[in-house]
């Protein structure tokens, strides 16, 4: 709501300095490149660097998913899919930066998923198993 | 007759070391749009002023069929010259020597020019332009860069120092200029990175260029590790140039004074700040409605842009700015713009620089990223660099100065010297909408109408607390001033402030927040 406010807002002033041209300086705001910033609950209008534009938005980490918090190699997958598991399995071993690393389990649960094979490359965040 | 023919024994002798690592060699490097390493030093000294040491240097490396070689100066350049008159030690990595590799000889002799600028408490100029270890010398070569990151850490805060980084700067060997004062990179030669992008590619599968892996602008933008960004390498020089012209040779003089100019009239102070706190503008214009000549040589420039941070002059002496820009991210400190301030802050410090700080901020950059990036302890570096420093401080709160921003702007708290607020100046602990929403939360919600009840409530608020009058009635900031009568002002601080002494209690060091 607010976003599309304040986007309305901005191509109005940008009309309005089209159609009256001269009499009134305008304000350096009214460049479309400005954007709303709200900061205290006050909003400015600003400009915003590369790298503000270029963060991802967080996302509540799912409880149910085991992801690679870093790339690398699955050596070794220990269980497969509907396997029950209890804290402290071995679910899989997992070669990154030279190191062989075990991968436990976490908590007890049923493995639904397993997105992997034996050799295979992942890349970091990649969603290696799901549980149930 | 015997000593003329020695003579030109060492005519012919020096001549063919100058050749550095041959025309093919120097050819390759002018197609890569580069210069050679004596053309560098050339270029960036004063004419005729750059004398060369250990130009007969020869590398001891005895394994991999090393020690049938010769590389001419072992692939480095050192010596002493001038820049206006300044003397400078200088070293230059000369890329067509084995790739400017690093063995031992190479270290040594960086490190002898290290030693020199550090006992002669002059600045220390690098030109990297480096393939990297010289891998044949193994652990030779490891022990060098070692012995050149420690020397550059002795000599931080006493000497100058500055690396320009005019070709590949990789793996250890960019902790060396990550270690100096400032950085200076070329867009398209500079590249600085810790793993390269073939490595990348083969361990983590993600492909990217040099250039956009570590390229000039990448470091200048989003890394903040560059200071300077330049076109070409002549416009590198140029700006080195510059800033060797602000700075002092060591901690224990002070910079050069120049002839006093008054501000360009094109920046009238009167009009650049708008009366509405929420309209932006470019603070840069304050600086040069204030700074001798309107002159302000910005560091830093375009990473977190949401601080300005550079040098200028008043009366003459040199001056550092810090101030916040409201056009960009409407000017709010972050995990980068206190990193950057806080660095600046110091190293005005240590070498003796007046601070001047112009304020307008609405606070911190709220999100997940930012707190989650630490923005608490990075924004304690600015508490901590603004708190350590004992040059003298002088605060002009330009507009608005909204909590925790306020107090880290270089407060009366922090032990500011001087604190002036112009008329439009709002010092509060919050900005009036928020503060409004907090304070008369029930009345708003209980009210018929919300809306008009909080618009109500924020002009209130706006009347009794956004302005400096509740602030100067405690005496946290120390007169009410026309923008025009900054500069003057300014200027008396700074003439009643030269025998500042501050004592402090004794320490090693203290533990600012890294």
């Amino acid at each position: 709501m607010e976003f599309l406010h304040s986007k309305n807002r901005l191509s109005m002033a940008k009309e309005s300095k089209t159609k009256k041209k001269t009499p009134v300086k305008p304000k350096i705001a009214d460049h479309p490149d400005f954007k709303m910033m709200v900061v205290e609950g006050t909003k400015y209008r600003t400009l915003t660097t590369r790298k503000n534009e270029m963060r991802v938005k967080w996302e509540a980490p799912k409880l149910k998913e085991l992801k690679s918090f870093i790339p690398g190699t699955i050596i070794k997958v220990a269980v497969k899919e509907g396997d029950q598991v209890q804290p402290g399995d071995l679910l899989m071993i997992f070669e990154a930066m030279k190191m062989q690393n075990k991968v436990l389990c976490p908590f007890p649960g049923v493995i639904k998923t397993i997105n992997v094979k034996e050799g295979e490359r992942i890349p970091k965040g990649f969603i290696i198993a799901e549980y149930e | 007759m015997p000593l003329k023919r020695k003579i030109l024994e060492l005519q012919k002798r020096k001549e063919e070391i100058l050749q550095g690592g041959g025309e093919k060699a120097i050819a390759k490097q002018q197609a890569m749009g580069k210069l050679t390493a004596r053309e560098r030093v050339v270029a960036l000294l004063d004419e005729d002023s750059f004398n060369e040491y250990d130009l007969f240097v020869e590398h001891e490396a005895r394994d991999f069929g090393m020690e049938s070689k010769v590389l001419h100066g072992d692939g480095v350049i050192i010596g002493t010259g001038t820049i206006y008159g300044a003397p400078v030690a200088i070293f230059a990595q000369d890329f067509t020597v084995a790739g400017g590799s690093l063995g031992l000889m190479h270290a040594r002799k960086i490190t002898k020019i290290m030693d020199y600028a550090l006992k002669m408490r002059i600045p220390l100029i690098g030109i990297n332009d480096s393939g990297g270890a010289r891998i044949q010398e193994g652990v030779n070569s490891l022990a060098g860069y070692g012995e050149i990151f420690f020397r550059n850490t002795l000599a931080s805060g006493v000497i100058p120092q500055i690396s320009v980084i005019l070709g590949p700067c990789a793996g250890g060997a960019v902790y060396s200029p990550a270690l100096t004062d400032f950085v200076f990179t070329v867009d398209n030669i500079s590249k600085m990175f810790i793993t390269g992008p073939e490595v990348i590619k083969t361990v983590l599968g993600e492909e990217i260029s040099m250039e956009e892996l570590g390229g000039a602008r990448v470091h200048s933008e989003i890394t903040g590790n560059a200071h300077f960004f330049a076109e070409s390498e002549m416009e590198c020089f140029e700006q080195i140039k510059k800033l060797i012209t602000y700075i002092p040779w060591n901690n224990t003089r002070k910079a050069r004074k120049f002839e006093p100019k008054d501000p360009k009239p094109e920046f009238n102070i009167d009009e650049i700040v708008p009366g509405d706190p929420k309209q932006p503008y470019d603070v840069r214009d304050v600086i040069r409605s204030i700074a001798d000549d309107s002159d302000f040589f910005e560091v830093q420039e375009y990473w977190a842009a949401n601080i300005v941070v550079g040098f200028g002059r008043i009366n003459g002496d040199t001056v550092g700015f810090v101030a916040n820009q409201p056009l960009m991210l409407a000017g709010v400190l972050d995990v980068d713009s206190s990193d950057k301030a806080a660095r600046f802050i110091r190293y005005c410090n240590a070498f003796s620089i007046p601070l001047i700080t112009l304020v307008d901020l609405p606070g911190y950059l709220p999100g997940v990223d930012q707190e989650h990036a630490g923005v608490i302890r990075h924004g304690a570096k600015m508490l901590y660099a603004y708190s350590e420093a004992t040059v003298p401080k002088i605060t002009v709160i330009l507009r608005k100065a909204y909590g925790g921003g306020y107090i880290a702007m270089s407060s009366r708290h922090l032990r500011a010297d001087f604190v002036f607020a112009w008329p439009g100046a709002e010092i509060a602990v919050m900005g009036p909408e928020g503060a409004a929403n907090i304070i008369f939360r029930k009345e708003i919600m209980e009210a018929e109408d919300p809306d008009k009840m909080r618009r109500q409530k924020v002009k209130e608020y706006k009347e009794k607390f956004a302005n400096p009058y509740v602030a100067a009635a405690k005496g946290y900031i120390d007169t009410v001033i026309e923008p025009v009568e900054t500069r003057k002002l300014i200027m008396h601080a700074l003439d009643v402030s030269v025998s500042k002494v501050v004592d402090k209690p004794w320490k090693k060091h203290g533990i600012p927040p890294f």
